[in-house]
């Protein structure tokens, strides 16, 4: 009982002490993968959102500090005061404006619909009952939900998921904001001139914050009467339009080439791919080291009926954590747990997936125990040996053969649960190719490629376990 | 040495054992026989504590050990052979041998291995030293559990259905190790189905039926001279077969 709290403190010292909040960053919210305003270059998020943070950040004579999180999640960072203001493309909705405060609008965006050149759909209008795809949480989704409600609607994650449908004649058209679309169609897709609806970009701060707010419109107003703000948005389209249509005419090499190596894109992967593997690795170990101790103490308390405390908190533990969906886990370790510290988001994922590994691994833990044979256990106590002899000689290095190869498969479903940790904006390896697909605008080999290294360390770990396995079975059978 | 008073034991509703009285003194080597589900084993496990009894006493030596606090102390003399060996088995016959004594801190690891060595050639299985469980047989397998327990220097073995899981050819060999024990002046209960090896075997042989001693007596007053019309009756199903 002890010993498990001090090293939670201990953890959470850890966490603490490390990493507090400095007083001159100024944290923006962003999602990277909403060209032209937000998005991947050269190793560094940049797009007209940057550039208007940017000049914020110039003008309060702070450091800007860039985190990329889910779209979903912004409004979250915001408002617990992980990030100062969350710029993405964000528009006035009166429910957003119930969380956090909106500044005026820096951009007029325009809902459009994107069809295809043979569509016979010719004005919004006369959607009815055809299937649309649109970003999850975009305006867009908001706005054909409470307008279009016969309209079925298809919530992508990603714009680009939701050309492809289109493109794949699996929805008839795409709703999304004006300027990204134009950057995103392609020769066969066409935009229809008439908006669903006209819509106001806004940044946000949290409730209350005045005087952020007050100098973001400052800087805001500055923009628009210079004409700076145009600028910026017609040098981030210009990028985003010659990267599309140079990639329209590439063969298979190229494309390769393109996704993977170019502007050295394989560094998200190599970065994805050292997160990925770092997160599942101490994750498993504060899962074996959590579940060990949740197993030994419901052990104990069942072959002795001491560390009652001990027994009701692990079996407490291992029903709500399996009980729970881990993307909600993790979101409220980083969001409430973790709400007003700035903590490296690798260790909450370790802490995270640790500690939802923890409960699966006491089961595991649990079951190889059970499957120790009863008779010579009791041969162990009719020989006159004490509950701890029992388990230290005999229970446990006989349970280890059953627990292994389990946890191997932990360590497995770890590696490939990492991808959540999208979430929170960690770089893992899912991440990393839907960075890079953000501005190839093709899906195929980066998600092929992290495809085949999530199944080479998949493979590999397999070997080891079966080596393990042979060992342990050499030795005892 | 052993006294029974009064024992029962209770699984739930269920009542296993419903009042056992037992004498056993030292050297005595003592049967027990019963029908299947008379509470035969559940009566050997409640006297080494591996079944804690509902009521009654069980004095060994003249302490009551039924609420003694210090199982572990009880069990080391009051030794146990199972029906199914249960030899561990992720450690050789050697190191099964010496784990107890060693833990429990009787002998040094080198006492314990000597002693343990002296007892494997005496069954004729030193070379199996080094050998795991499923590298043996099951007569040599319940040879060595047998060696397990001696090591211990029990006052009293229990013996529960040492033979029931041997093949017939290998019976004879674990049977002569436990003729040769009694020899030694070991005190022992068996519970068997060998009813020619308990009628042979034993000094005393007791019927247990429905949770109840029935009838006690030397082997022949059991075999040849049976009162109780339910002993009559276990027996001549037994001949039948």
């Amino acid at each position: 009982m002890k010993n498990k709290i001090i090293v939670l403190l201990m953890i959470s010292l850890l966490f603490i002490t490390g990493f507090s909040t400095n007083q001159e960053e100024l944290v923006l919210a962003t999602e990277a993968g909403f060209a032209p305003y937000e998005y991947y270059q050269d190793g560094n998020i940049v797009g007209v959102d940057i550039d208007i943070a940017n000049e914020i950040a110039k003008e309060l004579n702070m450091k800007l500090i860039i985190k990329d999180v889910a779209f979903d999640s912004i409004i979250n960072e915001v408002k617990t005061g992980k990030s100062d203001l969350g710029i993405a493309g964000i528009s006035y909705t009166p429910e957003r404006a119930k969380e956090v405060d909106f500044s005026i609008d820096y951009m007029e965006s325009r809902q459009v619909l994107i069809v295809k050149n043979n569509s016979s759909i010719r004005n919004p209008r006369e959607l009815t009952t055809e299937s649309i795809a649109v970003q999850l949480g975009s305006v867009a989704d908001t706005y054909l939900t409470e307008e279009y409600s016969r309209v079925n609607i298809v919530r992508e994650k990603k714009f680009l998921a939701a050309i492809q449908d289109l493109k794949d004649d699996k929805v008839s058209g795409v709703v999304m904001d004006e300027v990204p679309a134009k950057a995103l169609i392609s020769a066969d897709l066409k935009i229809l001139d008439e908006p669903l609806v006209t819509d106001h970009y806004g940044i946000i701060v949290s409730k209350g914050n005045e005087e952020l707010l007050t100098r973001i419109n400052k800087v805001i107003t500055r923009l628009k009467e210079t004409g700076k703000i145009d600028e910026i948005l017609l040098k981030h389209l210009g990028v985003a339009e010659e990267k599309k249509d140079s990639q329209e005419k590439l063969n298979i090499i190229d494309k390769f080439y393109y996704s993977i190596i170019y502007d050295g894109r394989y560094k998200y992967i190599l970065e994805g791919l050292k997160n990925t593997l770092l997160i599942a690795l101490g994750a498993v170990l504060l899962g074996v080291l959590l579940g060990g101790v949740a197993a030994i103490s419901q052990n104990i308390y069942d072959n002795t009926g001491k560390l009652k405390l001990l027994d009701k908190i692990a079996k407490l533990y291992v029903t709500v954590i399996r009980g729970t969906p881990s993307t909600l886990q993790l979101m409220i370790i980083y969001y409430i747990i973790f709400k007003s510290l700035s903590v490296n988001i690798v260790l909450v994922g370790i802490l995270a997936f640790g500690i939802n590994s923890g409960a699966y691994v006491a089961e595991i833990i649990r079951a190889g125990i059970n499957s120790v044979d009863k008779g010579q256990i009791e041969a162990g106590y009719a020989l006159g040996l004490h509950y701890s002899q029992v388990t230290s000689k005999i229970v446990l290095p006989m349970a280890i053969k059953n627990i292994l190869p389990a946890l191997g498969n932990e360590f497995i479903t770890l590696v490939k649960e990492t991808s959540i940790g999208a979430y929170i904006g960690i770089i893992e390896l899912t991440k990393a190719s839907d960075i890079i697909a953000s501005r190839t605008y093709d899906y195929f080999f980066p998600l092929m490629l992290i495809a085949l290294i999530y199944l080479a360390i998949t493979l590999c770990l397999t070997k080891v376990i079966r080596a393990m396995e042979v060992k342990l079975n050499h030795a005892r059978s | 040495m052993l006294e029974v008073k009064g024992l029962k034991k209770d699984f739930g509703t269920k009542k296993v054992l419903k009042g056992i009285d037992l004498k056993v003194n030292k050297g005595d080597v003592i049967g027990i026989i019963g029908p299947s589900g008379c509470g035969k084993s559940t009566f050997l496990r409640c006297l080494n504590l591996l079944e804690k009894p509902t009521s009654g006493q069980i004095i060994l030596e003249g302490d009551d050990i039924v609420d003694n606090n210090n199982l572990e102390k009880i069990r080391r003399r009051v030794g146990m052979v199972f029906q199914q060996f249960n030899l561990f088995e992720n450690m050789t016959v050697i190191e099964n041998i010496i784990l107890a004594p060693t833990l429990l801190k009787i002998m040094s690891k080198e006492e314990a291995t000597k002693e343990a060595l002296k007892l494997l050639d005496k069954i004729n299985l030193k070379d199996k030293a080094n050998n795991y469980p499923h590298e043996l047989s099951g007569g040599q397998k319940q040879r060595v559990a047998i060696i397990r327990t001696l090591i211990m220097n029990c006052d009293i073995i229990l013996f529960d259905e040492p033979t029931s899981a041997l093949d017939p050819e290998m019976i004879g060999e674990v049977t002569e190790l436990m003729r040769q024990i009694a020899k030694e002046g070991m005190t022992m209960i068996i519970v068997s189905h060998e009813i020619n090896f308990i009628k042979n075997f034993c000094s005393r042989v007791v019927f247990m039926s429905e949770g109840k001693i029935i009838e006690e007596g030397t082997s022949k007053d059991i075999f040849e001279n049976p009162k109780d019309s339910k002993l009559i009756n276990f027996l001549s199903k037994i001949k039948s077969i």
